[in-house]
């Protein structure tokens, strides 16, 4: 490796660890306050807006929700500041789940 | 394999700083940007990433361009003004057709695909970019201007000014620019409109420096106030690990390659529309566009 490409790419690293740095010290993700369930269903509305659960329970302490549509399961985990939506089978073991997301939704 | 003037090389302490810049107006309240660190180092790393990955194809790129400028069909000087005019043009096409594959085909899209991870909008998300593009093949669609004659470096150089440019519409800060520019240049709006997930968006904006292919080609849409843009993908990635992000779609297609069971479908989970399926039962851009025309009785 020649002694520039090695500099560039020890430059870049160094870098990529400040400006993380930078972003953490920041504190400037998106508001995430715990799900109540408008929130959870506006949120699995955008993601699913053809589904219409008939139930929705918060869990993971407002960082998560699961709704019921039949015999699917509209599920809503915390990612960072974000969430994620999953269309999966219905388990009554869904609700009350712990730790959450249910094993093998996440993927 | 890099020409002497890289544009984007140099562009690095630029890049940086503007980071720098819009983490600390939107510390201040003095502009919309948010960072999650997580997501940002996520961006950043893949990036990085990419540095690396390309390392290991360029010789092959730089070869391969070399090759064909040696059977070109004029010679085109460097040094000449209208040649760098004519190639900006030149270029800026390819692109569009490139980023218009890259999200259309699922191959090309399969390393396209991380660079729209990020469910935030911000200048970290420009540099969330593909460890795979080599590979995918997709600078094969640059070839036809070293066959032209534009010297492989001179490609390459507009190829890196390109990038430059693309770097500064990945912000939310810049709500719009003046009318003009709008209507003519690729401008932090339409490349939201670009990396919104909701419906009326998708499959939108591609262009690179000039938004007028969009408009020439009906793939142009524009950002409205009534409905601002969600990031990510259509199913977002559940969590930051770095080879998910830069793999998963080619891990996908190789599980539906293993489950085809005709020539058909093997050409369909490679080189259909993302999301296509043999029975039409997952949803592609288009679908889930006629399914929001549908429910809103808008055009988009």
């Amino acid at each position: 490796m020649n002694k520039a490409l090695l500099v560039e790419l020890l430059g870049s690293a160094g870098a990529v660890a400040a400006l993380v740095a930078i972003a953490w010290w920041a504190r400037i993700p998106r508001p995430t306050p715990p799900l109540d369930e408008a929130t959870a269903r506006s949120l699995l509305a955008d993601d699913f807006p053809d589904i219409h659960p008939d139930q929705i329970w918060i869990a993971d302490e407002g960082r998560g929700a699961v709704a019921r549509a039949g015999d699917r399961a509209l599920v809503l985990f915390r990612l960072g500041d974000g969430y994620v939506a999953r269309l999966v089978a219905w388990r009554d073991d869904y609700v009350g789940a712990a730790p959450w997301p249910p094993k093998g939704v996440r993927a | 394999m890099k020409p002497d003037f890289d544009p984007v090389t140099l562009a690095v302490p630029f890049f940086v700083l503007a980071v720098v810049l819009e983490i600390i107006l939107g510390r201040f309240g003095k502009a919309k940007a948010a960072y999650e660190p997580k997501d940002a180092a996520t961006s950043l790393l893949m990036g990085f990433g990419s540095t690396i990955a390309g390392l290991f194809t360029a010789g092959l790129i730089f070869t391969t361009s070399l090759w064909v400028y040696q059977h070109r069909l004029f010679d085109i000087p460097m040094t000449a003004i209208w040649a760098w005019v004519l190639i900006f043009f030149l270029e800026d096409l390819t692109y569009y057709w490139f980023h218009r594959l890259a999200h259309e085909r699922r191959f090309w899209w399969a390393s396209h695909v991380n660079h729209h991870s990020s469910q935030h909008y911000n200048l970290t998300t420009a540099l969330r970019q593909t460890w795979t593009g080599g590979v995918a093949g997709t600078w094969l669609l640059w070839l036809p201007l070293s066959f032209i004659g534009f010297p492989p470096a001179m490609v390459a150089i507009q190829k890196g000014f390109s990038l430059v440019y693309q770097f500064w519409i990945h912000t939310e800060v810049i709500k719009r620019m003046p009318r003009w520019f709008e209507a003519v240049f690729n401008t932090p709006s339409h490349h939201r409109v670009h990396h919104a997930r909701n419906a009326r968006y998708l499959d939108a904006n591609y262009a690179g420096v000039l938004i007028i292919w969009d408009r020439m080609f009906g793939t142009f849409t524009p950002e409205t106030d009534e409905e601002p843009p969600r990031y990510g993908l259509v199913r977002n990635l559940g969590g930051f690990n770095l080879f998910h992000v830069a793999f998963h779609e080619w891990i996908g297609i190789g599980k539906d390659l293993l489950k085809a069971r005709s020539l058909r479908e093997v050409t369909g989970y490679l080189f259909g529309p993302p999301g296509w399926s043999p029975d039409g039962s997952r949803d592609t851009s288009a679908t889930l566009k006629a399914k929001w025309r549908a429910r809103t009785g808008q055009d988009g």
